[in-house]
């Protein structure tokens, strides 16, 4: 073990807090709604109150007509980005012989941010991460723990840590985010590129140096590489089937989709690779937003940047508990509202800096993803209830054309959206995982309860992180040994 | 001082926005070409057939179930219908939106004839990428090529506004991945595979056969040629084949089953095929012999005409094939093979017409069994050189034999009685009664009809909405209480033809003397097919 850093406290506490606060507040979720929306947005609950209390039903038929219009248009977008993602020119590929091809002389220095909360099992961590073919002198480990986490520290402590690696202890401060622990430990970061892993993530042993020759490759613009995620424990229940399958999907197409269309890429928690001076210059992760990763996903493409998405797989741990899932899943949900939030701020500005592809991407897609998830359970609802008791205001609610298109495009949208499973499942060389493909319906209703709590906590405490519970793999005997 | 600051991107030398641009394809010269060539061919056909009033009447009443949901007194989705599979109709809707600038879309049935033409070239451009796939060279391929597009069942199929024509197209958008798929097994084939099949099925409900050829075909050609885990992999390919003709099938029979209350009307509506065929039983009989050893003679001889190298051509390939270990013969035999032989079947159960348009699949069969043959000679020596030249020179040198076929009145019964009544005028005399009924100026709902019969005339209307028609929403109260719903006069045709005519059941007797309910103000035509139009006493 190095050393525990935890000098100039103060001023690195600050910088990781609000430097993009302080630099660019109309990048922050530090004030989620701004004054402007705040007010526009009454507005139009108020005119749509009055138009309510004029004539009930036109305001009623009005709003069912933008809600079915908004979801057909995320559901076109999606299996348009399918369609585009399918052909692989979108992904990077880096041959393990192209890898290991670089002399180590020529690898840039490489910074390793891991922050580790409540998360007893971090020898196991240290263990996944020596795994990593990288030269160890190049190589900056930084494991970024709270420094009122004693129970993690005490692991750490007893944990032999090799040269390359340092525990970096985060001073307690508001807000208790995973963004602000990043960017304590990027302020004095060594590597020239820098990554992100959880906890409990397996990264492929070349993903380093794939990641290197990626953005050589790629050129300046790109200022990160994606790498894909997926699961180790994916058959443990029908939850991280389904998990697996949906990331399958989303890393393997959806992405590669939004690249394919000029839409701004919001990225993953984990295993993306920056070129650390491009991340300072752009405000690094936004401390106040609780997906800082697809926050940062956009504003890279605001102010000028490409991301690429790699052909490299980081192994998590599939949530496999409901509750927990849930929480995860609301979190991501209220992150990507807030997000689009942020970026909605100022219009005409998003629109400049991305384009009117990248502006629809983020409209359709980011706030698109958890509205089409919540907007899906609804009409679901709506489906059953209209077959079971065919209520007379159901009807009224639907003018005909209305109905005819929301109930094709219900229908089609969801079948679309189990064949890309099917497919994925196929093109992952996962066909064990067909049935729960097949299945996914049930998985909506549950993104579906997790997209109504997002909404309902984006209002109540959108800064407030919940926390994933990890080691939900091992079995409670294997949790209870020392 | 922070080191984290936030600033734009300095200006490069590269592109400022970095995603990739959309690389241009390879342009498909070829396709596009030919395409056109045919589109323009079955568009002058087309012509010629409306000209002369050729057109089949299949056609022309799918047009009319587009036409109602567009442009009838009730607009409504469902007045599509739910006897016939929806996608031909929906696809002419979209010419059909033309009509209030050019009423011959409707009123002589060309938005049908432009989509069966669109389609109909689209199967051309498609036969010929097939037969590239395969690895036919040019010169015999734009032989083939031309062998199906001249084929009299390809071509007026896809100039008389029939179904056919886009059912083969679809067909042929399974053939053309799958060729693909047997040799790479990419599953992103399969998804274009499976799609084509779906779409199939929403065009004709043969789809059933070639989809669960394919469904099984696939599933076993997966599970001989997968490494490891075989039968996931199997099932997995066979899902994302079959899923969407699943879906298809299900949608369609659910959204039949809410509207009009029957899950397969086609087969249980007094409108249906199999109400019509039961109907036509005896002149089926007449024209065919009775019973199954006569029918299955009867569908040789209708191959022999069409197809004569048809036979031959499955040993050939087959037996080539098999030596030369060629597994994608067995695409064109799986998809085109099981439509004829689901047609064929049907015949001989006895729930077919056994018209010879059923035969179409055997046209782009023999082709590609032909491009096939031709592929696995080639290496040969001399021999192999001769088939090469005199096999497409065959099929095109049968052509004019097949042509003169359509003019014999016992295989081609459908289309002899079509220019039968081309001659006695019976598409004349429709367009003489919608205008004779538009000059009375009626409003809105003033004559009911049953247009499972009368498409023709209100097609052919400049007034469609003074009709009260059978997929209207208030068609059976209005004809309860003719009176009492503004319905002054009602339009029938000889039962001879209007066997399950809605209004002539409900008022037994009203064609002939109209049954002392109503007077009779108008007839027209002649020979079996006759109009009359009756007004109700106490008329509003």
């Amino acid at each position: 073990m190095t050393g525990i850093v935890s000098s100039d406290a103060d001023e690195r506490l600050r910088a990781s807090v609000s430097a993009l606060a302080d630099a660019a507040p109309e990048f922050s979720a530090q004030r989620v709604v701004t004054a402007p929306q705040a007010v526009s947005g009454l507005i139009l609950i108020a005119a749509w109150v009055a138009l309510a209390l004029a004539t009930p039903l036109v305001a009623a038929q009005m709003l069912v007509g933008v809600v079915t219009v908004g979801y057909v248009a995320a559901v076109v977008y999606r299996v348009l980005l399918f369609c585009r993602g399918v052909g692989d020119r979108h992904r990077t590929r880096v041959s393990d012989a192209e890898a290991k091809s670089v002399p180590d002389a020529e690898l840039p220095p490489y910074t390793v941010l891991v922050p580790v909360h409540r998360e007893p099992l971090i020898g196991e961590l240290l263990a996944h991460l020596e795994q990593l073919d990288y030269p160890r002198d190049r190589l900056d480990v930084r494991v970024l723990l709270e420094a009122d986490d004693t129970e993690t520290i005490a692991a750490a402590r007893a944990t032999t840590c090799p040269p390359h690696v340092i525990l970096v202890l985060v001073p307690p401060a508001e807000p208790r985010t995973k963004p602000k622990a990043c960017n304590y430990g990027l302020v004095d970061a060594r590597g020239e590129l820098v990554t992100i892993y959880d906890a409990e993530d397996i990264p492929d042993p070349l993903q380093l140096r794939r990641a290197v020759v990626a953005l050589r490759r790629l050129g300046p613009e790109y200022a990160c590489v994606q790498a894909q995620l997926g699961y180790f424990n994916s058959t443990q229940n029908v939850l991280t089937r389904w998990f697996t399958v949906e990331y399958g999907t989303w890393f393997a197409y959806l992405l590669p989709g939004l690249i394919a269309v000029g839409a701004p890429v919001p990225l993953g928690g984990t295993s993306n690779h920056f070129r650390t001076d491009v991340l300072r210059s752009v405000g690094a992760w936004d401390a106040h937003n609780v997906t800082e990763d697809a926050d940062l996903g956009i504003r890279l493409a605001r102010l000028g940047y490409a991301v690429g998405v790699l052909e490299s797989v980081t192994l998590e741990e599939a949530n496999s508990d409901p509750i927990n899932w849930v929480k995860q899943r609301s979190r991501w949900y209220k992150g990507y509202l807030q997000t689009f939030l942020v970026h909605a701020r100022r219009p005409w500005a998003t629109l400049r800096d991305l384009g009117w592809r990248g502006t629809a991407g983020l409209v359709l897609f980011v706030a698109g993803t958890p509205c089409l998830t919540a907007l899906n359970g609804f009409f679901w609802a709506l489906t059953l209830m209209w077959f079971t008791r065919h209520p007379a205001w159901l009807q009224a609610l639907f003018d005909s054309w209305l109905y005819y298109a929301g109930l094709l495009c219900f229908v089609l949208g969801n079948l679309a959206v189990l064949y890309m499973n099917v497919y994925t499942t196929r093109q992952l060389g996962r066909p064990d995982l067909l049935v729960a493909a097949l299945l996914s319906p049930l998985y909506w209703a549950l993104m579906t309860l997790a997209a109504t709590k997002a909404a309902i906590q984006l209002v109540a405490s959108p800064s407030y992180w919940e926390k994933t519970t990890h080691g939900l793999h091992l079995s409670p005997t294997d949790k209870a040994e020392p | 001082m922070s080191v984290i600051t936030v600033e734009r991107r300095a200006a490069t030398a590269g592109p400022s926005r970095a995603a990739p641009r959309r690389r241009g394809r390879p342009h498909p010269r070829e396709g596009t070409v030919l395409f056109l060539i045919a589109l323009l061919g079955y568009v002058v056909l087309g012509a010629f057939l409306i000209h002369h009033d050729l057109l089949f009447t299949d056609g022309l009443s799918r047009v009319g179930n587009g036409y109602y949901v567009l442009f009838s007194r009730d607009p409504h989705l469902a007045a599509v219908g739910f006897v016939w599979n929806p996608l031909p109709s929906l696809a002419a809707m979209i010419p059909l939106l033309g009509t209030p600038v050019w009423p011959d879309l409707a009123r002589t049935g060309w938005a049908g004839v432009i989509v069966s033409a669109a389609c109909g070239a689209g199967s051309v451009a498609l036969i010929s990428a097939c037969l590239r796939r395969l690895g036919v060279g040019r010169p015999a391929r734009f032989a083939l090529t031309a062998a199906f597009a001249l084929h009299p069942l390809t071509a007026l199929s896809s100039a008389d506004g029939a179904s056919e024509a886009m059912f083969t197209f679809w067909c042929l958008l399974v053939v053309y991945p799958l060729l693909a798929w047997v040799r790479t097994r990419d599953p992103r084939e399969l998804l274009w595979a499976g799609l084509a099949l779906g779409l199939a099925y929403a065009t004709r409900y043969e789809a059933v056969a070639p989809a669960a050829a394919v469904v099984v075909g696939v599933l076993v050609w997966s599970a001989i040629t997968a490494q490891e885990r075989r039968w996931q992999f199997a099932v997995n390919d066979a899902v994302l084949v079959g899923l969407p003709v699943l879906a298809s099938f299900i949608g369609w029979a659910a959204a039949s089953k809410l509207i009009v209350g029957e899950w397969f009307a086609t087969f249980t509506s007094e409108y249906g095929n199999s109400a019509q065929v039961s109907a036509g039983r005896v002149s089926i009989d007449v024209s065919t012999g009775r019973g199954a050893l006569p029918a299955v003679g009867y569908l040789l001889e209708q191959t022999l005409w069409m197809a004569p190298l048809l036979g031959a051509l499955v040993l050939l390939a087959g037996i080539l094939a098999w030596r030369r270990r060629e597994a994608r013969v067995l695409v064109p035999l799986a998809v085109f093979g099981a439509v004829l032989i689901f047609a064929d079947l049907v015949f001989v159960l006895g729930t077919s017409f056994g018209w010879l348009r059923f035969q179409v699949g055997a046209v782009p069969l023999t082709v590609l069994l032909a491009g096939q043959s031709l592929v696995l000679l080639r290496p040969a020596s001399r021999p192999a050189r001769w088939v090469a030249i005199t096999l497409p020179a065959l099929l095109i040198l049968v052509l004019p034999l097949q042509w003169l076929g359509m003019g014999n009145a016992r295989i081609a019964r459908e289309e002899v009685y079509l220019a039968e009544q081309a001659r006695l005028g019976v598409h004349r005399t429709e367009r003489q009664v919608a205008d004779t009924i538009d000059a009375l100026g009626l409003p809105d709902g003033s004559v009911a009809t049953d247009v499972a019969y009368s498409y023709g005339i209100v097609l052919a209307s400049r007034h469609p909405r003074s009709f009260v028609i059978t997929p209207d929403r208030d068609f059976e109260a209005a004809i309860a209480d003719p009176t009492g719903h503004g319905v002054r006069y009602v339009l029938l045709t000889s039962p001879e033809v209007g066997a399950a005519d809605a209004i002539a059941a409900l008022y037994p007797g009203l064609y002939a003397d109209g049954a002392d309910r109503a007077v009779l103000v108008g007839a027209w035509g002649e020979g079996i097919q006759q109009w009359r139009l009756y007004e109700w006493h106490n008329a509003p």
